[in-house]
This record gives structure tokens, C-alpha cells and sequence, in this order.
């Protein structure tokens, strides 16, 4: 397999890295969708192991990769409430329209938590409170009142996080290239 | 894939907006977006606390290193013969899952029923529950309580006051004549109430509730019964442990907040502490847990056994705060919940509905149609409404 025009085999260093960084995600969002972490394990192992049936796959970044893991974790979820559907005798379109909106509503949801994830990581406790106290619908000033810091300091903190997160990603906030061997999760 | 890549985007905007870090062209790409669909409802859903936490959680209890093992032990099986590790792994689930298909088959075919009365959700209109509840007094005497009146009362010593939704047991004369006086407070399906007991310790009772007392509390415990779902925030007195009986089920506490859900028609008894330290036990198995804050006791019905785990406890009193607060349930445990506030029944055309999964923080004291609107636009389902009454939930 080619990513970002450099061969790798499925037992290296560096697809390694890449499964580290691409697993949880797929897991966790067949997880989701399935409603069972059993499912949503095999479901994600399986996308792997997919992965590699195509021997001449050649992607041109990892986003590209990622993009097709995607892709296959989700026919894979939809083929599962196919087959238990199946059994309880219903029609299928409904179904696949179903997962095929509601996929794409937790890729948004993975790679929402991903760069969230990546942004506090490396943050002070108090950077990590503003984050959270952002996501629980708290404005800045009230931020600022419950942590008693100045408001300043929280957009500071706010600025800080997404410099950081670009610089992780690179300038452009695009896509992330193996080469570059950025720990994107 | 272009979709995929294209909501890879859009997670960068979520994430610029959480920072306040768009750019004028961001923040108008970001609006439009936003304005398309129900994805302002998504983005929102996403951008909260209680569900990245709950991610989080589970980012932290995956072991890559084991499964980048089962991963490389997966490939070298599958170079042998293709496919065949994976579909063992998966054939206990699925018949598991065959089994509960095939009952709720049964069921789904028993309940279809033609029916012409049927309305749209937009042409419905289903008013939430009110503060409302009904007092039995020890004489059998049988009091309605409403928010909009007032009214003061006697129980043996103690006085009485109903004043706007809480009745208040004055604690002003700690003797009691020597007869035992048992109250009950009942709200049925619809209705919520709130009291405060003669201890000062204060009770929110949730819809389809009966909490049973005696006036005062006598001997060197203070006794409630339980049966329904109700929140307790408990004075303090380490003389008199306040205990609250549901089923086979005790919680004993000293001082203390914490939830307690033991409806009927439930399987189990789940217990969700905020604050303080209580003792679960089961009467019957004489099984036992301490619970610290944000922890949760679930006792079996059945067995008699009590699991004790950690959660996250805004979503178990979110509906003493006035929301439904409900993070990756079923939808039929959703609708379960939420057709008691707002005394309905609901129906399903298809058992495999129930299993859908259901996120959301909403509002508790508005119409249902509001919260039935999101379930159709979130879920690919449809609804159909019969006298405001049933709900009929299809694909």
C-alpha cells in the first residue's frame, strides 16, 4: 500500500502509527451507531484488515486513508442493521438512508472530538476548565467569573488552544501527511 | 467520500467556534452551514460537555496496543483463510441479537392496528405535565394539591402548608401524641410535586411517584417508601439515618443529595448519588454498596443484585432542573421516560425502533411535538399522533 507516495507494509512502524492515530475513532463511532462496543470492535478491526485486500490501494494522504476507512466502517455498519433487520422482515431503504445520514453526523462528531481532544491535551488544567466550561454553554465573562481570571485571559487561553492545534495540524489547518509525522492522536 | 471529507471540514469549524477563533469567512461559511437541515441541532449536540466527556471516557479505555495485536493476528489469519476469524467472533452477538428480534416481531405484528385518526406532528399539540399531586392524609382523607392554591392543613401535632407547588411539614413541635400517622404524596403520570418533610429534608417527586412518611418521623430513623422516581436532598443528623425504602431495596443515608428511580414496571432500581455517602442494600440477597459521589447503583429486580458504577450525574437529575437529558439510550427508554411527564403512550411499528440510539439535552416544560420534531429530524423516523394521546412511531 501507498500513502503519500511511500510504500508500506501492514506490519510496520509506520502503518502502526497510523492505527494508533485511526483506530479509536472507527471504533468508537461503529460502537455509536450499533449500540454495542462488541459490534463496534470487530466492525473497526475488520475495516482494517479490509484495508489491505486491495494490495495496489494507493492514497495520496493519510486523510485519504482515513476517508476510505470511513467509508468502509460505514458499509459495514450498514450491512449489520441490514442483516438484523432481515430478520425482523423490513424494508431495507428506510434503513440505509438511516445510517447514511446519521454517519455522516458522527464522522462530524469523531473528528469534532478529535481536534478538541488533541487541543486540550496539551493544555494547562485551567486552559482544559475554559474548554469545558465552553462546551457546557458558558459565556466568556462568565468564564472568567467562575474560574476568577480576567476575561482577557480566557480568550488568551481560547487563542492559545487553536494556534496550538493549527500548529499540530500545520499552517494551513489541512491535511495531515505522514511524512510530516504529526501525533494526531 | 466527498461528503466524508467535507464534514472532516466542518469539524474544523466546530472546533474554530469553540475557541471564538473563525475568521469572518469562516463565520459566514459556518452559518450557512448551520442554517442547512437540522445541523444547527447536530453542532449543538455535539458541542457539549457531558457527551465529549463521555467520548473522552471511552478514548481513554481503548488498549491500542491490544488491538494493534488483534489487528496483526486478524491479517495473518485472513491471508490463511479469508474472513473466517472475524465471523466467528461476530456469530454469538448476532444470535443474541436474532432472539430479541424474533420476540419483538411478535409483539410488533400483536399491536398493528389500522388507524384513521392519525395526525402529523405539526398538526398536533401535546401540553407537558404540571405541578400537580394528591396528599392522602392518615384519616384516608384525600387532598388535591395544585400550584395555584394555597391551602394550610393539620396532621395529628404537626401543621401543613401547600404554598405555590411545595407542601411544607412544619417541624415547629417535635412531639408526637403516640399514634403513628402515615402520609402519602402521590403524582400521577403528568404531574410533578415537591415537599419538604418535617426534617427540612426536601423531596422532588417526577411524574407517576408515591412517597410514603410518617408525621413526624418517629423512633431513631427517619423512613420514607418509594416507588416512582423522586431527588433527595437530605438534612443532615448523624442520630437519626434517613432511609428510603423501593422494593427489596434500601438506601440509607446520614446527609445527603442523590436520586432514586424504582418504577414498577422496571426491571431495575437505579440509584445515582450527587453528594455525601450512602449504603445501597438488598433486603432479600443482603447485598451491599457504599456510593460516592458520581456513583450509581443498579440493583436487579430479579437477582436481587446491586452493580455499582460511575457516571456522569447531570443526566440522571437533569429533570429536576427542568431538561430531558438522555445520552446514547434507546430510543424506546427515551420515549419511556418521556411519556410519563407528558402522559402519553407510544407505540412502535417496528421493535427494531426501539433500539435506536437517542442523544439530547431538551427542554422539559414545552410541548412534546417540539421534542417529537427533533426525534423525526435526528432519527429518520415518523411520527404520527392519535388524539394527542398516542404516539405512533413508523420508518
Amino acid at each position: 500500500m501507498k500513502v503519500s507516495g511511500k510504500t508500506i507494509q501492514y506490519n510496520s512502524k509506520e502503518f502502526k502509527a497510523i492505527f494508533e492515530r485511526l483506530f479509536p475513532s472507527m471504533y468508537i463511532l461503529a460502537s455509536r451507531i450499533l449500540k454495542s462496543e462488541e459490534k463496534g470492535k470487530d466492525i473497526a478491526q475488520e475495516a482494517f484488515v479490509k484495508l489491505w485486500q486491495k494490495d495496489t490501494e494507493d492514497f495520496t494522504s493519510e486523510k485519504a486513508l482515513q476517508a476510505y476507512l470511513y467509508v468502509l466502517v460505514k458499509n459495514a455498519c450498514i450491512s449489520q442493521l441490514r442483516k438484523e433487520k432481515k430478520i425482523s422482515n423490513t424494508s431495507l431503504d428506510e434503513g440505509l438512508t438511516i445510517a447514511q445520514k446519521s454517519f455522516l453526523n458522527e464522522i462530524l462528531r469523531e473528528e469534532t472530538y478529535k481536534l478538541l481532544h488533541n487541543a486540550i491535551k496539551e493544555l494547562s488544567p485551567q486552559a482544559e476548565r475554559v474548554v469545558m466550561l465552553t462546551l457546557e454553554g458558558y459565556r466568556n465573562q462568565d468564564i472568567a467569573t467562575e474560574l476568577e481570571i480576567t476575561i482577557n485571559s480566557v480568550k488568551t487561553v481560547k487563542k492559545r488552544a487553536y494556534n496550538r492545534l493549527r500548529e499540530l495540524l500545520g499552517s494551513q489547518f489541512v491535511a495531515i501527511v505522514l511524512g510530516n509525522f504529526i501525533q494526531f492522536f | 467520500m466527498e461528503d466524508i471529507n467535507k464534514q472532516i471540514n466542518h469539524s474544523k469549524l466546530l472546533v474554530g467556534k469553540v475557541f471564538d477563533s473563525l475568521t469572518n469567512e469562516q463565520k459566514e461559511v459556518f452559518q450557512e452551514w448551520e442554517q442547512q437541515g437540522n445541523n444547527k441541532e447536530i453542532a449543538d449536540d455535539i458541542l457539549n460537555a457531558y457527551s465529549f466527556k463521555e467520548w473522552q471516557e471511552k478514548l481513554n479505555a481503548i488498549d491500542t496496543t491490544e488491538e494493534w495485536a488483534s489487528f496483526l493476528e486478524n491479517m495473518e489469519s485472513d491471508s490463511e483463510k479469508p474472513g473466517k476469524v472475524l465471523r466467528l467472533k461476530t456469530i454469538k452477538w448476532m444470535s443474541a441479537a436474532a432472539a430479541v428480534l424474533v420476540v419483538g416481531f411478535a409483539v410488533f405484528t400483536f399491536f398493528k392496528i389500522t388507524n384513521s385518526n392519525l395526525k402529523s406532528v405539526e398538526d398536533s399539540s401535546i401540553a407537558p405535565g404540571t405541578t400537580h399531586a394528591e396528599l392522602v392524609l392518615s384519616t384516608g382523607e384525600v387532598v388535591d394539591l395544585q400550584q395555584s392554591q394555597d391551602s394550610k392543613m393539620q396532621e395529628g401535632s404537626v401543621a401543613l402548608e401547600n404554598i405555590k407547588g411545595v407542601l411544607q411539614y412544619n417541624s415547629g413541635s417535635s412531639k408526637h401524641d403516640g399514634e403513628i400517622k402515615t402520609n402519602t404524596l402521590k403524582v400521577p403520570r403528568g404531574g410533578e410535586y415537591q415537599i419538604v418533610l418535617s426534617d427540612g429534608t426536601k423531596v422532588w417527586l417526577n411524574s407517576d411517584t408515591e412517597l410514603t412518611y410518617t408525621v413526624p418521623f418517629i423512633g431513631s430513623e427517619r423512613r420514607v417508601a418509594l416507588e416512582g422516581e423522586a431527588y433527595f436532598d437530605v438534612t443532615p443528623n448523624k442520630e437519626l439515618p434517613f432511609i428510603v425504602t423501593s422494593g427489596n431495596q434500601e438506601v440509607q443515608v446520614l446527609g445527603t443529595e442523590f436520586n432514586v428511580s424504582a418504577y414498577r414496571g422496571d426491571n431495575m432500581i437505579t440509584t445515582t448519588l450527587v453528594e455525601g455517602k450512602v449504603q445501597v442494600s438488598d433486603n432479600v440477597s443482603n447485598d451491599k454498596e457504599y456510593l460516592l459521589p458520581n456513583e450509581q447503583s443498579v440493583l436487579n429486580k430479579q437477582s436481587d443484585n446491586i452493580n455499582k458504577k460511575r457516571v456522569d450525574v447531570y443526566p440522571y437529575i437533569a429533570w429536576k432542573e427542568g431538561r430531558f437529558v438522555f445520552n446514547n439510550v434507546t430510543l424506546e427508554e427515551f420515549l419511556d421516560k418521556v411519556s410519563r411527564w407528558y402522559d402519553v403512550e407510544v407505540f412502535y411499528d417496528d421493535d427494531s425502533l426501539r433500539k435506536l440510539s437517542f442523544t439530547g439535552d431538551l427542554p422539559r416544560y414545552s410541548d412534546m411535538t417540539s421534542i417529537l420534531k427533533i426525534v423525526e429530524a435526528e432519527m429518520s423516523v415518523h411520527i404520527d399522533i392519535e388524539d394527542n394521546k398516542k404516539i405512533y412511531v413508523h420508518e
